[in-house]
């Protein structure tokens, strides 16, 4: 990913109780989190990583406002939402997601058990993306795929944290109920069968 | 505590986020009902499966999974 052009030195950032630490290290750090984050709630590489750019140039713009009131992976995080919310608002149209672009993590074996965790990635980030809410996919991926605390997704989404805990079971019981709907029988049946698959997905 | 009661702590109990005294409540109901032990079974599954999507790496980078 680009970063934004500087034309001294590193921005850094410091008060009296941490070090202070590069716009470098900040993307190094929390780069991969982010355009995981952005992934999830997209779905599309080639977005996840225009949102990934677009969330790291406003956290570069606004670092100086930065208050460390929270940590900068939530505020980062909370960034990400808001860009990915904005982006949605623009295009609300149904696509289905061709199963051959889905990127799956590096492995080579066992072509068929590409396919298992290509069609299981594939049931998971379908029914997030076409079967829930808005609201209950953000807070599934912020809890369940990027594991932020409730604290944190409180923040993320200037809601309480008992919010973040009715909100998040509900989308759980959704999610639930459309993977026992869904077509994807390895799942239904009690996801015995690609258990491993889904621990390796 | 009632079933219905129970239910809505599922979430926060598969998270490890209720007090001691809530958590044993819940561990004595389940004992006892079927009904509220297999929707957190379901529950924990659901949460299994969604835990189970791994991180990809960023374009351009070559940092190693976690």
């Amino acid at each position: 990913m680009e970063q934004p052009a500087r034309t001294k030195t590193n921005l850094e950032i410091s008060n009296s109780d941490q070090p202070p630490y590069s716009w470098e290290e900040i993307v190094r750090t929390h780069q991969r989190y982010i355009y995981n984050l952005a992934y999830r709630l997209c779905n599309d590489p080639h977005e996840s990583d225009d949102i990934t750019q677009e969330t790291f140039l406003k956290a570069f713009e606004n670092l100086a406002g930065f208050r460390q009131e929270a940590s900068l992976r939530t505020w980062l995080s909370r960034i990400t939402v808001n860009t990915y919310l904005a982006k949605k608002q623009k295009r609300l149209k149904h696509r289905s997601i061709a199963l051959e672009i889905l990127p799956v993590p590096d492995w080579s074996g066992n072509p068929e058990r590409i396919v298992i965790r290509r069609e299981l990635r594939w049931c998971i980030h379908h029914i997030l993306q076409h079967h829930l809410p808005r609201n209950y996919r953000v807070i599934l991926v912020l809890r369940d795929l990027n594991r932020l605390s409730y604290e944190e997704i409180a923040t993320v989404l200037g809601i309480s944290v008992s919010a973040v805990k009715s909100r998040l079971h509900r989308a759980r019981l959704a999610y639930r109920d459309h993977l026992l709907k869904s077509g994807c029988a390895g799942l239904v049946r009690d996801y015995s069968c690609y258990c491993e698959g889904v621990q390796e997905l | 505590m009632k079933c219905e009661q129970i239910q809505l702590l599922l979430s926060q109990y598969l998270d490890n986020e209720l007090d001691e005294l809530r958590r044993k409540k819940i561990d004595r109901h389940l004992q006892t009902c079927a009904s509220c032990s297999q929707d957190l079974t379901s529950l924990a599954k659901t949460v299994r499966v969604l835990h189970a999507v791994s991180d990809l790496n960023p374009p351009g980078t070559t940092t190693k999974k976690e």
